[in-house]
């Protein structure tokens, strides 16, 4: 039995070797299409406002009125995520869904605004675009879908500005920051607030380092034997070359409001004090949500654990205005989900137009 | 399987031995009997009894990789074992984060690079 088990094991040794030896010979075609064109409709110094629309106008028009709907993104990383793939992306998923979908993009900071806090992306630029949004739509009802961070940033919009939000669906978004499997927030606990402040901006790679320092093995070599095993797979190949590429591809992000985040949260986990007070931003916010709130999370979310986005259910005023739904899929698979399984964008048009999820 | 960097004894440590394997096995450097008993020697150069070190490592190889059932594992899984071995080193890493000091060690590191970058800012 011993000996069966090492050679077996010396065997996947091989096979790892010469699938890496196969891997090396081919030319790794660099993919980057989408599925879907964008206007744009607002350019500022710190973010873009893109309305989609479908390329093939395949889209079946909805029986009902189309909803509008703002997603936000997190800094860090790039939106390029929520259209990723052909055909299956979030906002393919919302469009086909019967969704006017809009995107609020970050600019990489630097060549914008220098001093910014994060009362400037949580209010100031939503409420440029919320407005603007109503403007061109000529619609008033706008619901919000803000990812990770991005949905922190939604969800403080929305508690400050409870009329101009139709309602409000976050993806994988902390709201308790100090759960008990919380690797991210084990590590921020001891960094040094008062040297994050005084760095001009983290660097899209130092990112990288951090987020590979979370999870390493999965990061840096498990992913890596799935490419080894199906590197015969065009479609797997796309996909994971997409990803990584979309990975490694991050953003300077401004220390200042990196080093906000990390104290009002990370460190004072705001949400769940009641109400919540945020100093830098001579802000003191009732934590009580009266919209409807979709909360969508991934089981197998490392980075933003299910404890820590089912959190929310406690500050929505009225049972009745929550809604759950669970993805088996860690963090990005959020954003990959496809095939017979229903998706988070699906789920997201479901509920907007109060259709069984 | 206990937690071997808890055990002082051990000369070199498990788990730090299993990590050298896992790189090696992803640079595709273990490719047979041959070189999975050079990697073994390279550890046996300093005073390490050579037959007593093989037989340690083996018998702890052996320990991990009888935990696997195969079906724990999903379906596509192509190579169990070695995505064993990197399961067990990570959640090793990910315990250390939760109870013992690697947070702030990693802390540390953070702190570390963001000083550079404070200089190297101040410097341009």
């Amino acid at each position: 039995m011993k000996d069966l088990l090492l050679k077996t094991f010396l065997s996947e040794c091989k096979a790892i070797a010469g699938g890496l030896e196969r891997l090396g010979s081919k030319q790794l075609k660099n993919h980057k299409d989408s599925f879907y064109t964008r206007d744009l409709v607002r350019d500022e110094p710190d973010y873009s406002l893109y309305q989609y629309h479908s390329a093939y106008n395949e889209r079946e028009k909805h029986q009902n009125e189309n909803k509008i709907v703002l997603i936000i993104y997190s800094l860090i990383n790039r939106a390029t995520i929520v259209d990723l793939q052909r055909n299956k992306s979030l906002v393919g998923d919302l469009l086909d869904s019967g969704c006017d979908v809009f995107l609020l993009d970050w600019k990489e900071f630097g060549k914008g605004t220098k001093n910014l806090s994060l009362s400037d992306y949580s209010f100031q630029f939503i409420d440029e675009c919320v407005d603007l949004i109503k403007h061109v739509t000529n619609n008033a009802n706008v619901n919000l879908v803000g990812l990770c961070q991005g949905g922190v940033f939604s969800l403080l919009y929305t508690l400050k500005n409870k009329n101009k939000v139709k309602s409000l669906a976050l993806m994988s978004t902390p709201i308790d920051f100090k759960t008990d499997k919380d690797t991210m927030s084990k590590i921020l606990q001891h960094i040094n607030l008062d040297l994050l402040y005084s760095v001009p901006y983290v660097s899209g790679s130092m990112l990288n380092s951090f987020f590979s320092m979370l999870a390493p093995y999965s990061v840096l070599q498990k992913k890596y034997l799935s490419l080894i095993a199906k590197q015969d797979d065009p479609e797997f190949v796309e996909k994971f070359l997409l990803m990584e590429n979309w990975r490694m591809d991050s953003p300077k992000v401004s220390g200042a409001v990196l080093a906000e985040f990390i104290h009002i949260f990370y460190h004072s986990n705001a949400f769940c004090d009641k109400p919540i007070e945020i100093e830098s931003l001579d802000l003191r916010l009732e934590i009580k949500i009266g919209v409807p709130v979709l909360n969508l999370y991934g089981l197998k979310d490392r980075l933003v654990p299910p404890e820590a986005s089912r959190a929310l259910s406690g500050m929505v005023i009225n049972n009745s205005l929550y809604n759950e739904v669970c993805f088996d899929c860690g963090h990005i698979g959020m954003y990959t989900l496809g095939g017979e399984k229903r998706t988070p964008g699906q789920a997201i048009g479901l509920w907007l137009h109060q259709e069984p999820i | 399987m206990k937690n071997s960097r808890s055990n002082k004894k051990q000369t070199l440590d498990k788990y730090i031995i299993f990590n050298v394997l896992a790189d090696k096995i992803m640079a595709g450097e273990i490719r047979d009997e041959r070189s999975f008993n050079r990697f073994i020697e390279s550890f046996c150069d300093d005073g390490i009894e050579i037959d007593k070190f093989r037989k340690v490592f083996i018998n702890n190889l052996i320990n991990l990789l009888s935990e696997f059932e195969p079906g724990l594992y999903k379906n596509g899984d192509s190579f169990p074992l070695v995505t064993m071995m990197l399961n067990y080193l990570e959640s090793n890493y990910i315990k250390d984060i939760h109870t013992g000091d690697s947070s702030k060690t990693l802390g540390e590191i953070i702190n570390k690079l963001l000083e550079c970058s404070q200089s190297f800012s101040q410097r341009q």
